[in-house]
């Protein structure tokens, strides 16, 4: 049996097409865990964000402690199952790091910005979708989708919603990401 | 020389598909046959050819109740996709100009 270069050409296309759309699979599962542990993190912080009052800082710093560790808990065994320990402790510090770096960017503007509470509601779930939209042109469009529904719908809360803004964050948003969350992992 | 085996394109697809995993990890069954967009009678008879060929591992295991089929490439897998890619590859480097 003999290959012509056209069939080359078609099943090197279709390999590079495979390897493409696995990859893109690999990051969707990896992903899905990060998503429902920060869905569930900001179901529960807005939830509770308007019934705690001035409780509600420490409430929010909690949630972060958590999904902070959880996030490096994830990464640590995603990689530990193929890399040496001290690479895997590795990736799951930078992990931790750069998180914290995104989330020190944004409180810093919060606070010199004087945010009332209603733009510091908004402001987190936007920001964290805009970022989701920006790694989807690369990582893989559900990312860019995910991230695109999720901002419009923080917006229409903050435009339309008034009062009722926590609670359309933790429905809307909370909830897409777990939902989301499970679709990338199915 | 083709390797018959793997020439097949769907048969080139999963080795593809296996090939980008790291050398320890499984793929799901479910997971592998949403990749490549196939049907389950479609995916399990290529998998057997695979798998008579050595190029492929299936593990067949209980997750709680539900059975769950996993399957990685063999080293012996992993080289001949390699060789064949490099076999088509040299194909179109042959090419005129």
């Amino acid at each position: 049996m003999t290959t012509d270069q056209e069939e080359a050409t078609a099943l090197l296309a279709s390999v590079a097409g495979t390897e493409r759309r696995t990859r893109e699979f690999l990051v969707y599962a990896r992903a899905g865990d990060y998503m429902i542990l920060w869905g569930i993190l900001w179901v529960v912080g807005f939830a509770f964000s308007d019934r705690l009052g001035a409780h509600t800082r420490t409430l929010w710093l909690c949630l972060d402690a958590i999904g902070f560790a959880g996030t490096a808990y994830i990464t640590w065994r995603a990689v530990s199952s193929r890399e040496p320990g001290s690479t895997a402790r590795n990736v799951a510090l930078r992990t931790v790091v750069a998180s914290l770096t995104f989330m020190g960017f944004g409180t810093l503007w919060v606070d010199l910005a004087h945010f009332g509470w209603r733009e510091q509601s908004a402001f987190w779930p936007s920001f964290v979708t805009a970022c989701l939209f920006v790694l989807g042109l690369w990582a893989g469009r559900a990312f860019s989708i995910v991230g695109a529904l999720l901002f419009a719908t923080t917006m229409a809360g903050y435009f339309f919603l008034g009062p009722w803004l926590d609670l359309w964050l933790a429905v809307t948003c909370g909830g897409a990401l777990i939902a989301g969350g499970f679709w990338l992992r199915r | 020389m083709v390797d018959e085996v793997i020439h097949q394109s769907m048969r080139l697809k999963i080795m593809s598909s296996l090939n980008v995993l790291p050398k320890a990890d499984w793929l799901d069954f479910s997971r592998l046959k949403a990749i490549l967009q196939t049907t389950d009678g479609n995916l399990g008879a290529h998998l057997e050819t695979l798998s008579k060929a050595g190029y492929i591992a299936v593990d067949k295991r209980f997750e709680g109740k539900r059975p769950q089929t996993r399957i990685r490439a063999t080293p012996a897998g992993r080289k001949a996709f390699a060789d064949h890619v490099a076999y088509l590859r040299a194909i179109l480097d042959s090419a005129p100009e």
